[in-house]
């Protein structure tokens, strides 16, 4: 049986819905680059503010909040991902936090040391790890993407994999085209091998339930615009790993987990609009603890998204000239859909689309290893709808109706 | 013709015509489309031999969901035997061609076009078929 999922509620939670342009209203399918942002996010940020902020370990009240705020995030952000609390860390964002945390792992690398980085990964969960093995003489191993399935090369992942890896970084989805990738599989290998699995989740958060311990990451990483809250990135990472991990930080600065990994003042303000987006999904969700709030919001979420994207993706299928780039049926996706119109370029359908209140955007999305192994590189990358809680049936029809018009020159 | 056939499907989608639950119903059909997206239940109460009663509920495109409201309108007062061969006729036109006996059920024909979105108008059916082959 269908479970409920009030999409005119969930609307009404997002004030920005409320935009226009030339007269009709805003339909936002980008919300792979930055999701709209819930209302008690938004009132959590300017609440913290308006209450009056402060540095943290004062004796007075504004500071001590701040500390219940960042403490209640953290405890919230664990019941999101699957840890405690103390294995939190909050920071700029994503890339930010991959940055810190390679340089820190980096330093149990030498000239025998391997790490696995993936073709379909975004480059942030790619790069980093590329600077500190070269910085450390380690050997950088890439996992191949199939191109014709938009999938990971299991048996190049295995072959990938032996007793001097140290590192395996892989998306949990793909940004680009919406693979879900096994995780857990690929962690039990890596374990098998004694390498240590980054996962990053920044795309699949805001679409599927996240289980750190069950997908067998030993960091995982995701940033907030994403799922419906502020610019902040948010790791946790196993306390074995995060309290043995020598980060760079300052003499004076704390050197316990998590906030070791913290440097400088954190945005206050921020993690207070995350735990604003957290309440928000949880309050999506049924169940007797925040955590099974969370499971039961995201897979509501999940089932919902995925009949709007079946259908926006069996409706593009249908169009002439128009390129689906998406994993075969059976394959695990989020509703983030990938496609290019032949003989138009990207920005030219980003232009018709926005006359229709379409706000969808184009590019390689820093997946540009991937771009580049479909050839469409030079093409502009791709134009990616990316739905969300708050999308409609009728938006995809709507949008699939302008896009029809488009292809066939009406 | 394309634009009245549109007419009479969102005029559906817009206005569904009965759509409720029915407890403890005689008839009660799930059909899900994961390829497409659709959900549609079907309802109804079989009295003195005909069809009662005959309702829906479910979410989905509007191809789907108009197609399911004018299936309502069109079994209600219907002998089981009847229902059978009305929907036995429509799924056999949304295949081949347009079938002007079928009075309005003619333009989900008219409007799907592709082969992908056949499932959507034929969900409901379906499901009643199933239904009825099952009492």
């Amino acid at each position: 049986m269908q479970r409920t999922f009030d999409v005119q509620a969930v609307r009404e939670q997002f004030p920005a819905l409320g935009r226009e342009y030339k007269g009709r209203g805003v339909v936002y399918f980008d919300g792979p680059g930055g999701s709209q942002v819930a209302k008690q996010a938004i009132d959590a940020v300017s609440g913290y503010m308006e209450r009056g902020g402060a540095n943290l370990h004062g004796v007075f009240p504004t500071s001590t909040e701040t500390e219940e705020i960042l403490a209640q995030t953290r405890l919230a952000a664990a019941d999101f991902l699957g840890g405690a609390p103390e294995e939190v860390a909050f920071g700029a964002n994503m890339t930010t936090l991959t940055f810190a945390i390679s340089r820190a792992l980096a330093h149990e690398w030498d000239e025998n040391s391997e790490i696995v980085v993936t073709e379909l990964d975004h480059r942030a969960n790619v790069d980093p790890w590329l600077i500190a093995a070269s910085e450390r003489g380690a050997t950088v191993r890439w996992v191949r993407v199939d191109p014709e399935t938009l999938t990971l090369d299991r048996e190049d992942l295995e072959r990938n994999i032996n007793e001097h890896t140290k590192l395996v970084a892989v998306g949990l989805a793909s940004n680009a085209v919406g693979t879900v990738n096994d995780v857990a599989a690929i962690a039990e290998k890596a374990h098998g091998a004694g390498a240590i699995v980054a996962v990053d989740a920044v795309h699949a958060a805001p679409h599927i339930p996240i289980d750190r311990d069950w997908l067998g990451a030993d960091v995982i990483t995701c940033s907030a615009y994403k799922f419906f809250g502020p610019h902040v990135g948010v790791t946790a990472i196993k306390r074995d790993l995060f309290e043995r991990m020598s980060v760079y930080r300052l003499d004076p600065a704390p050197d316990h987990i998590p906030e070791k990994l913290e440097t400088g003042t954190q945005n206050h303000e921020g993690i207070a609009g995350v735990k604003g987006a957290l309440d928000f999904i949880a309050s999506l969700g049924e169940g007797a603890s925040q955590r099974e709030k969370h499971i039961s919001a995201m897979q509501t979420i999940e089932e919902y998204e995925a009949d709007l994207a079946a259908k926006f993706r069996a409706a593009l299928g249908d169009l002439p000239n128009v390129k689906l780039y998406a994993a075969p049926e059976g394959v695990h996706k989020t509703p983030t859909i990938a496609f290019r119109v032949e003989g138009r370029t990207n920005e030219e359908v980003c232009i018709h689309m926005l006359e229709h209140g379409f706000f969808i955007a184009a590019g390689d999305f820093y997946a540009s290893t991937l771009a580049e192994k479909l050839g469409i590189s030079d093409g502009g990358g791709f134009v990616r709808a990316g739905l969300a809680p708050y999308n409609t049936m009728e938006e995809v029809e709507r949008f699939i109706e302008a896009l029809e018009g488009f292809v066939k020159g009406r | 013709m394309q634009s009245f056939y549109k007419e009479i499907v969102l005029d559906h989608f817009q206005r569904p015509r009965n759509r409720r639950g029915l407890e403890e119903a005689d008839i009660e059909e799930h059909i899900h489309n994961p390829l497409c997206g659709d959900h549609v239940t079907v309802y109804a109460n079989l009295r003195g031999g005909t069809l009662e009663e005959v309702s829906f509920t479910g979410r989905g495109c509007s191809i789907s969901q108009a197609s399911a409201s004018m299936l309502t309108e069109q079994l209600t007062g219907k002998s089981r035997d009847e229902a059978q061969e009305k929907i036995e006729a429509f799924l056999e036109m949304m295949r081949t061609q347009e079938n002007e006996e079928l009075g309005e059920l003619v333009a989900l024909k008219g409007i799907v076009q592709a082969r992908n979105r056949l499932r959507c108008a034929t969900l409901a059916w379906e499901a009643m078929r199933r239904a009825l082959s099952g009492l």
